[in-house]
């Protein structure tokens, strides 16, 4: 995918499917560039769909001592 | 932009700038999370990660003074932090052991963390250049809008829109399996 016009495309489907909009209505308002959006929406939400790691709760509790004792010093 | 920030934010960082610890409590509550989740995702290294988590509080503890949430929402100031840490990582690295600033290839360090999944959309992401791999982070999984994006990357926002176009351009690529994907 390549030119402004589908960049702008790409860029406005990336805020709807933000605001909740699915991938077929994004499509649906592009139809020109369907067949070179839909492969790029699809890895935003495969990029969506990777895992949230968080901190483990050991690790939590340490950085937040952290922060407590500095701040209180 | 400011206007975006909610508001219980802004009051607990008014509250931080006057001394209150537990304004400083609640705001790690609040984003040690999303950062550590950005240090992982940078550094393959969930101690590192951790540790460098602890290092923005520091930073924010030492710096709240001079912390404008006209200028810039709190959320990015943070992460703005990170992004810093993470080039200041990289850049101690490389002086250690020239040659190897860059993220390690898939599959060649063994750090990462259990609920970390070893699948190709990690291996892909980690082929990117450094800041096609910021902006993926910092938008799709800390789901920043593009004008914090732009805040903390020092960049327009149409340079970060152009950015995160050739970023997903460049997974596609590699989840297709071709190599040259920054041409």
């Amino acid at each position: 995918m390549s030119g402004p016009e589908l960049e702008s495309a790409f860029n406005d489907c990336i805020e709807a499917l933000r605001a909740g909009q699915s991938v077929e209505d994004c499509l649906g308002r592009y139809p020109e560039h369907r067949a070179e959006l839909e492969p790029f929406l699809k890895v935003v939400t495969e990029v969506w769909a990777m895992p949230r790691p968080g901190l483990s709760p050991a690790a939590a509790r340490a950085g937040d001592g952290r922060v407590a004792g500095t701040s209180r010093g | 932009m400011a206007g975006s920030e909610p508001e219980a934010v802004r009051n607990l960082v008014e509250r931080l700038k006057g001394g209150d610890a537990e304004a400083a409590a609640s705001l790690y509550r609040l984003y040690a999370d999303p950062l550590y989740r950005y240090f992982v995702y940078q550094t393959r290294d969930p101690d590192l990660a951790a540790d460098l988590t602890s290092e923005v509080f520091l930073r924010m503890l030492e710096n709240i003074g001079r912390y404008n949430h006209r200028g810039i929402p709190f959320r990015a100031w943070l992460f703005k932090i990170a992004h810093n840490l993470v080039i200041d990582h990289y850049r101690e690295r490389a002086k250690r052991a020239p040659g190897e600033a860059d993220l390690p290839e898939p599959g060649t360090e063994d750090p990462e963390p259990a609920e970390v999944d070893r699948d190709r959309l990690v291996a892909a992401l980690n082929r990117l250049t450094a800041e096609q791999r910021q902006v993926v982070l910092l938008r799709f999984i800390e789901d920043l809008d593009i004008k914090e994006v732009a805040a903390i990357l020092g960049k327009t926002e149409g340079a970060v829109k152009a950015l995160q176009h050739r970023a997903i351009a460049a997974l596609r690529r590699l989840l297709e399996g071709d190599q040259n994907v920054w041409t």
